[in-house]
């Protein structure tokens, strides 16, 4: 039995050879009916520290330069062995097929809005209760809280900044933020043909809404994929 | 990861950090790696994201975001 480390989920293998895992270990593929995961032999969770995690963004963005779909992992997901694994995978194959689907050919941009300081209001939501035990708090917790603050799209400025970038968008994933001037962050799939076009839309159109946004990427695409398998 | 090692992470972030800790631990294909890092039911994994996405959040209002 040897604990695997999951990079990511993909259609079809990558062009080329494989590249490294976190640790310069190297990476290999597991199939699962029709779904390959990308996977390298560890002796542990890797730490959580700014190394790791930029290591591993690294090796998924290797492998997605050579992929045309891939929906990466969270950072840290470990199975004790390949069977462990597989099972693991086998209950969201029809989930990460059509995430696959969805994110083929597309990046992940990221929008994060913040109120121009004259505008800036003191809107704090009300935080939800803390969790209840038993189950998966911390999951159930950042879900509610998350629920409690709404749409984003509420918000006249992002929905103008949504509205103008539309056209070039093909998924999209919005989060409302309760500490202001931080007021939501927008996650989109962009087609790579279309990734300068899409930059020069969000200035323009978020200096027509009369808002701060600031993007990154392009990104693998870690806010497309399936909900955690918890 | 122990506070002290936390507290590192969080002091030493730049933006380009804080970005990656949001993609990387906010989404993103999970398998068992919760079960790992979990104790008494309590899964770390998230609670570790949510402090340290409630200190990006204190980091960005701070003015430090370019």
């Amino acid at each position: 039995m040897s604990p695997v480390l999951l990079y990511a989920v993909l259609a079809e293998a990558p062009a080329g050879a494989l590249p490294a895992g976190l640790a310069g270990e190297p990476m290999r593929l597991v199939t699962c009916e029709d779904v390959l995961a990308a996977i390298g032999d560890v002796t542990s969770p890797p730490g959580l520290d700014a190394a790791s995690l930029r290591a591993h963004d690294a090796a998924v963005r290797r492998l997605a330069a050579a992929s045309s779909a891939l929906l990466p992992a969270r950072f840290g997901s470990v199975a004790l062995d390949e069977g462990q694994l597989r099972e693991a995978l086998r209950p969201r194959l029809a989930a990460f097929r059509e995430g696959l689907r969805t994110v083929r050919g597309c990046e992940q941009m990221t929008l994060r809005f913040s109120r121009l300081e004259t505008a800036a209001a003191a809107e704090t939501a009300s935080l939800p209760e803390p969790p209840a035990p038993g189950g998966s708090p911390g999951t159930r917790y950042l879900d509610a809280r998350r629920a409690s603050l709404g749409d984003p799209r509420a918000l006249p400025e992002v929905r103008r900044v949504l509205d103008a970038l539309a056209p070039l968008v093909r998924g999209e994933r919005r989060e409302r933020h309760d500490r202001p001037p931080l007021i939501a962050s927008v996650y989109h799939l962009v087609g790579r043909d279309s990734l300068e076009g899409y930059r020069t839309a969000v200035e323009s159109a978020a200096r027509a809404a009369g808002v701060r946004v600031t993007s990154s990427g392009p990104w693998p695409p870690y806010a497309f994929a399936p909900d955690e398998l918890a | 990861m122990n506070d002290e090692s936390r507290q590192a992470l969080i002091a030493d972030a730049d933006e380009t950090l804080l970005e990656l800790v949001d993609h990387v631990l906010n989404k993103g294909v999970v398998v068992s790696g919760d079960v790992m890092l979990s104790i008494a039911g309590v899964d770390l994994v998230y609670l570790r994201l949510s402090a340290l996405l409630c200190a990006a959040d204190r980091i960005w209002v701070s003015g430090t975001k370019r």
